[in-house]
């Protein structure tokens, strides 16, 4: 998942790169001069040389104050840089001098988002849209903002202009399944996800989740391929070895299911999750023993696991442990797990 | 030409003598043919026969006497055939009595095989091969084997016969359909021996537990039975009772009480109240009757017969209390019911009388044998064997629960619970986690043991927890929510309430009386006595009545608490130890039981129990003065709760003068929070402190 974030910051970023064509021709010296330092650090930051570029925008402002485009592509810098305060402030600038530069607000809105700030960010967002009713990435990451914000139905009508604007967008094909996937629109979810892959066949994260919402819709065979179609292209995917060993349970393939989640182990030794559900693949072997071993686990890797006290407390029980067991319940219940304060019912 | 037709000649003769050979060969290995015991069979083993014949002739014997199915004769007769089938193995009629003798012991598992040669060496050994082939299929769990054998004897009878067994037959297959579909979705237990302590190399069965686990009584036929002799019909030593308790997780050794509880001839457990106080055992007098023994300190009395209404001149074999001890269900085959052996039901009345009995009706009794019968402490929930309804094979254990004047369609207990075998006296523990009975399955002491049944219920479902990125614009991923599937765990609606009371002073245990009212209605339900030996007092306490509960005791204060249970509560148990106060001047107790509006001074009508028990108390002492007190938490100010509680003291105190107690006998305070008895907190410490109390100032 990481690389194809980075992969996307990059495309962003050279999306972002203002071209020699969009330099004004120079008038006088002082704008000769300032034109010159501003095209020098264009040519340094084509190179990534993010640092002396930064140095050659500073020395075009100091020229000529009112350079707005020179805040612009400092702002980038600085973004580039990860310093997301000074870039919002050079888009501040930039706005300030040119309230209809869509591209400043929506990177002002990128970098006031990667603050924290997703309020402000909507806001740029929209602003953006509002100067340039093309622009399919304010309205993808507006979609986002409104994912994280639970507000799942205007996220999909975000994500739906994004791709009126840009039909091979496969991400805002993802994020809007995954919307429509929050509201149990599990049908609709796998057809985005469809169009996702078909568009781009190598995002492994878009085949887990097309896997994820096959579970839901119950295919459990149409789940298991996929989640192999994720693993095949990035075999790292631990994420997806332990979803592929959760469908492998329900369709009682156990002896696969542990080898799923041993594998995820061994990819991220503290993964909890796959613990946890390798202790229900063994259980289900009635490998008791095993299974509580691995519930142990679960629990040292994450004091607070609810589910894994819960699955502990019932092997326990057929351990012939039932003290242990109503021990773990009651845990289990006090974080929160109903059918825990069920079993905890006939407990002293 | 002569030449050629005599080889031709020799090679035929030849073959002919190869296949001879081969084929008297072959029988020999594979055919199975019935052999005598006679000199012809076994030339040169004269002695071995002799000896062989002789023990056929014992065995022979035995088995002829045998009077009943299950007989002891049989497992006696089969140790002399094992010795004859060793010397010869293939004899038709011999595999055919050893088949009937094992269908008649305690291995019945054992006996297909021996049927199975007898009827190969033999199809017409005998017309009932295919209906004992049956039976032994059963036993073993070969259902379509059995149903095969059934209907292929079915097929074989006379149209006379057909008619006189017929139906039996069908009920044979039925029962075998049945249990096709019972040991295919077997109902999740765990079975557990109860081990040495109980059980031995002899017969132990109906085991019959108290509410709490604590006291098991069971019936064996060991050496020491009291008298120490056999019963003719089987020649197996007679019944006799034996106790053991529990401590921890250990079963003490159990002890035979000896007389009069137990005679020289059968006794037999029947039921025991929830507290284990009282006990009802099964003598043969009059064709089978009940008796009943109450616990006195540490000794059993003299059984007492229960009345005419339950015994009648017929055979009545098993009884059950109800948790308020004044409702008794039994079995009787006394003629009037459904057919065989029925369950009625009887009510003590205002004078402590049983009154006529009741047929439980048809929803729980058939034309076949009801027997075995038990009434969970909750009041409702009925167990009980039959052999109709639908079972998987003889007796088999039920539950049927009343509810809305109703008994609902009584529901089979279900496989490894209910077996082929007779499956009787199931009795389960209060909080509905462990069944008792008792088993011939291999792995126990020998004959039939006890065992414990750990009911787990439904599937416990584990549960997985998954993740995805579900956004590509952010790197951490989203955990699946999990939607529990829903799991129904049942849960008796009752409360065990148990302890011990003490005297206040001297903390010795005391013999005092436990008297349970309903608050709403103002009725007496039941009346208890606690151990005079221990103090020990247990009371089952079914969901969905406003509980008072008086514990008294002469020459000292009652004492009173309150357990109001809403009607769909779960199981629960309390424990509480009582300490009783003697009537001496500074005594006081809580009156746990007396209610009021809230933020008033008006009495509830739940209070007038309460209130008419301390007018008794008052009648029946005219020289003792009292002090009503009222006492709140400390919620409100101060004069407030003073007003408050002074109100309500008083507001007892005219009722009690109302009901013509001197007014200069009563005083009445109000104490506001100025003495509380418990935390102001919590809910629980507040509730505490919001009450009314007397106190003795002057005797």
């Amino acid at each position: 998942m990481k690389k194809h974030l980075l992969l996307f910051i990059m495309l962003f970023g050279i999306g972002i790169t203002l071209k020699a064509q969009d330099t004004i021709v120079a008038k006088g010296v002082d704008d000769q001069n300032a034109e010159k330092m501003y095209n020098e650090g264009i040519t340094f930051f084509d190179q990534k040389l993010y640092s002396s570029a930064l140095a050659k925008f500073d020395s075009a402002i100091i020229i000529k104050p009112e350079f707005e485009k020179a805040y612009y592509n400092r702002g980038i810098v600085k973004y580039e840089l990860k310093n997301y305060t000074g870039a919002v402030s050079d888009f501040d600038k930039s706005i300030e001098l040119n309230p209809t530069n869509d591209k400043a607000f929506f990177s002002r809105g990128r970098a006031a988002y990667l603050l924290g700030n997703k309020n402000a960010a909507m806001e740029d967002y929209s602003k953006t849209i509002t100067l340039n009713t093309t622009h399919a990435q304010a309205y993808y990451y507006r979609g986002g903002i409104n994912f994280e914000n639970k507000e799942y139905q205007k996220a999909i009508e975000d994500f739906t202009q994004a791709i009126a604007q840009k039909s091979d967008y496969a991400y805002a094909y993802n994020d809007r399944g995954s919307a429509k996937k929050m509201l149990e629109n599990y049908t609709g979810a796998k057809e985005d996800y469809e169009k996702a892959v078909k568009i781009n066949p190598s995002l492994a994260f878009v085949f887990n989740n097309l896997g994820s919402v096959k579970k839901k819709l119950e295919d459990y065979a149409g789940a298991l391929e996929d989640y192999t179609t994720a693993v095949k292209i990035d075999p790292s995917y631990y994420i997806a070895f332990n979803n592929r060993g959760s469908v492998k349970i329900e369709l009682e393939d156990y002896e696969g299911a542990i080898e799923d989640f041993n594998k995820a182990i061994q990819l991220k030794p503290d993964y909890a999750y796959a613990f946890n559900n390798r202790g229900n693949a063994k259980y289900k072997l009635k490998q008791y023993e095993g299974a509580l071993e691995d519930y142990n686990k679960a629990i040292s890797l994450d004091s607070e696991y609810g589910f894994a006290y819960l699955n502990r407390g019932i092997a326990k029980e057929m351990l012939r442990n039932a003290v242990g067991a109503c021990e773990d319940w009651k845990k289990a219940a006090s974080l929160g797990i109903s059918n825990a304060e069920t079993y905890s019912v006939n407990c002293k | 030409m002569m030449k050629k037709i005599d080889n031709l000649y020799k090679s035929y003769k030849v073959v002919c003598l190869v296949m001879i050979l081969t084929t008297a060969f072959i029988s020999k290995v594979f055919s199975q043919t019935n052999v005598e015991f006679n000199k012809k069979a076994f030339p040169g083993k004269t002695k071995e026969l002799k000896e062989a014949l002789k023990e056929l002739s014992q065995g022979n014997n035995l088995f002829e006497q045998a009077l009943m199915p299950n007989s002891g004769n049989y497992s006696q007769a089969l140790n002399h055939f094992l010795k004859a089938q060793e010397f010869n193995p293939d004899n038709a009629v011999l595999n055919y009595k050893i088949g009937k003798c094992y269908l008649n012991s305690y291995d019945k598992t054992k006996a297909a095989p021996y049927l199975e040669k007898s009827f190969m060496l033999n199809p017409k050994v005998s017309t009932g091969i295919q209906y004992l082939l049956g039976q032994a299929y059963h036993i073993n769990l070969e259902f379509d084997k059995a149903i095969t054998a059934f209907k292929i004897y079915k097929e074989s009878l006379s149209p006379e016969d057909l008619t006189k067994y017929g139906k039996s037959i069908e009920k044979r297959i039925a029962e075998s359909t049945y249990a096709k579909q019972l040991v295919k979705n077997p109902v999740r237990v765990f079975i557990d021996n109860l081990g040495s302590a109980i059980n031995t190399i002899y017969p132990e069965y109906s085991a019959i537990i108290n509410a709490d686990e604590s006291v098991i009584c069971i019936t064996s036929r060991r050496e020491n039975t009291t008298g120490g002799k056999k019963a003719a019909d089987d020649m197996m030593y007679f019944e006799d009772i034996y106790f053991s308790e529990k401590s921890g997780d250990t079963w003490s050794q159990a002890t035979n009480p000896g007389k009069p509880m137990n005679s020289d001839d059968h006794d037999a457990t029947v039921g025991l109240s929830p507290d284990g106080q009282t006990l009802l055992i099964f003598k043969s007098d009059r064709g089978g009757d009940i008796y009943q023994c109450k616990k006195e300190g540490n000794e059993w009395s003299n059984p007492k017969s229960l009345s005419k209404e339950i015994n009648s001149s017929f055979h009545e074999s098993s009884a059950s209390y109800g948790p308020d001890g004044r409702t008794l269900y039994f079995v009787s085959d006394k003629p009037g019911g459904y057919g065989g052996r029925d369950i009625y039901m009887s009510k003590k009345n205002d004078k402590e009388k049983w009154t006529e009995a009741v047929n439980l009706g048809s929803v729980i009794n058939t034309e076949f044998d009801e027997e075995g019968v038990f009434m969970h402490p909750d009041g409702k929930t009925l167990y009980f064997s039959s052999k109709g309804h639908q079972t998987m094979g003889g007796y088999d254990i039920f539950k049927s629960v009343y509810t809305d004047g109703r008994w609902s369609v009584p529901e089979n207990m279900g496989y490894p619970i209910n077996t082929p075998e007779n499956d009787l006296f199931f009795t389960i523990s209060a909080s509905g986690l462990h069944g008792y009975y008792s088993s011939a399955m291999a792995g126990g002491y020998g004959e039939k043991d006890i065992y414990m049944i750990t009911i787990l219920g439904p599937e416990k479902p584990v549960i997985s927890n998954n993740e995805d990125n579900l956004l590509a614009s952010i790197a951490k991923p989203v955990s699946e929510t999990v939607i529990e599937p829903v799991v129904e765990i049942k849960s008796n609606q009752l409360t065990l309430l148990k302890g011990i009371i003490i005297d206040d002073a001297s903390e010795k245990p005391l013999s005092a009386t436990i008297e349970l009212t309903d608050n709403v209605k103002n009725e007496v339900i039941a009346s208890f006595e606690s151990n005079s030996a221990t103090g020990k007092y247990l009371v089952s306490l079914p969901s969905g009545i406003n509980y008072g509960i008086a514990v008294k005791a002469d020459g000292y204060l009652f004492h009173s608490e309150n357990f109001d249970i809403p009607a769909s509560t779960g199981f629960n148990e309390v424990v509480k130890d009582i300490r009783m106060k003697k009537i001496e001047v500074g005594n006081k107790i809580v009156l746990n039981n007396i209610f009021f509006d809230f933020n008033k001074s008006t009495l509830r009508v739940e209070s007038t129990a309460e209130l008419d028990r301390l007018t008794k108390l008052l009648t029946d002492m005219p020289s003792l003065k009292i002090e009503i007190s009222g006492h709140t938490d400390n919620i409100g100010t101060a004069v407030y709760n003073k007003k408050l509680s002074e109100d309500r003291a008083k507001a007892v105190v005219d009722y009690l003068i109302k009901k013509g107690i001197n007014s200069n006998r009563l005083t009445f305070a109000g104490y506001g929070f100025d003495q509380p008895i418990a935390t102001n907190d919590t809910d629980e410490g507040r509730q505490k402190n919001r009450r009314t109390e007397f106190k003795i100032v002057s005797k």
